[in-house]
């Protein structure tokens, strides 16, 4: 159930149990002689138990909403810390070949797992990986089509510059996708 | 016939040339490819190229080694003839298509 028909099912709750209480206190008021009978408790009984059943199911579909949006949010941070503890990715003059390559791989990884647990999510519909994925793509051509010297990739200014860009625009990239999850 | 890079070649794969430092795409494709690509022809089998278990690539290894098969029997017979197992990076399946169909 999404969430606009979760508020229509608070406000019809609300609104029969004001309807209650009104009608309740108006019995009271006027003192009608009001019998109650066997039929009447079970029906008070019976209604008691589906709204404390909504109500329940309700919690637990926002929790389990609130755990899902959490999870994914912490998948993305820890990619970018992932990105954060490695040296290659500090400095773009001179980059260690086996370094940055097993980076990327392992990187590659978490977005693939990431995409997966997307599309198993209720933000299937909502948000895609598939720019960050574009961007990763171009990120990792564009240091690994360099030739190493001695084991290090040392790129021309040039293409410093691009590679930064692109590496910025990577990050920008997975921060929207936790703008568009929050 | 399946080639397993990680063991039949290196489970550390280096860049595009032999000069760039040990295990090329280069040298991969004149010491695996290659021949396996021919033999699998030969017996008219379906050529199984995994890329799972190494270290990670570099795109310049694989758009040596592919390419390099690509401009030597043409990309139509390539993909014909040969398939790409990559589990541990899914997208390299689609990179190197587009190395088969457009090499360098």
């Amino acid at each position: 159930m999404k969430p606009f028909s979760d508020n229509l099912l608070y406000i019809f709750i609300f609104l029969a149990g004001f309807v209650f209480c009104l009608i309740s206190f108006n019995l009271v008021q006027i003192q009608i002689d009001y019998q109650v009978s066997i039929s009447d408790i079970l029906s008070l009984i019976v209604t008691s138990i589906v709204g404390i059943y909504l109500g329940k199911q309700i919690q637990e579909r926002h929790l389990a909403n609130r755990f899902e949006k959490e999870y994914l949010m912490g998948e993305i941070v820890k990619l970018t810390q992932y990105m954060d503890t490695k040296h290659c990715f500090k400095n773009f003059n001179h980059v260690n070949f086996d370094e940055i390559k097993a980076a990327f791989k392992e990187i590659n990884i978490m977005l693939t797992n990431l995409e997966m647990t997307v599309q198993d999510s209720n933000y299937s519909n909502t948000i895609s990986v598939r720019e960050v994925r574009q961007k990763f793509s171009t990120l990792r051509r564009q240091v690994l089509n360099i030739s190493p010297i001695n084991d290090y990739i040392v790129p021309q200014q040039s293409q410093v510059i691009l590679i930064n860009k692109e590496y910025k625009e990577f990050r920008r990239q997975l921060f929207r996708l936790i703008t568009a999850i929050n | 016939m399946k080639i397993k890079i990680a063991t039949e070649f290196s489970s550390t794969p280096g860049a595009r040339y032999r000069e760039d430092g040990p295990n090329s795409g280069e040298e991969f494709f004149e010491r695996i490819l290659d021949s396996a690509y021919k033999r699998a022809i030969e017996k008219g089998e379906l050529l199984v190229v995994d890329l799972d278990g190494t270290e990670g690539y570099a795109t310049s290894f694989l758009d040596e080694a592919f390419g390099r098969l690509s401009s030597k029997y043409g990309a139509e017979s390539v993909l014909k003839n040969m398939t790409i197992i990559s589990n541990d990076e899914p997208d390299w399946v689609e990179e190197i298509i587009s190395y088969i169909k457009e090499p360098r």
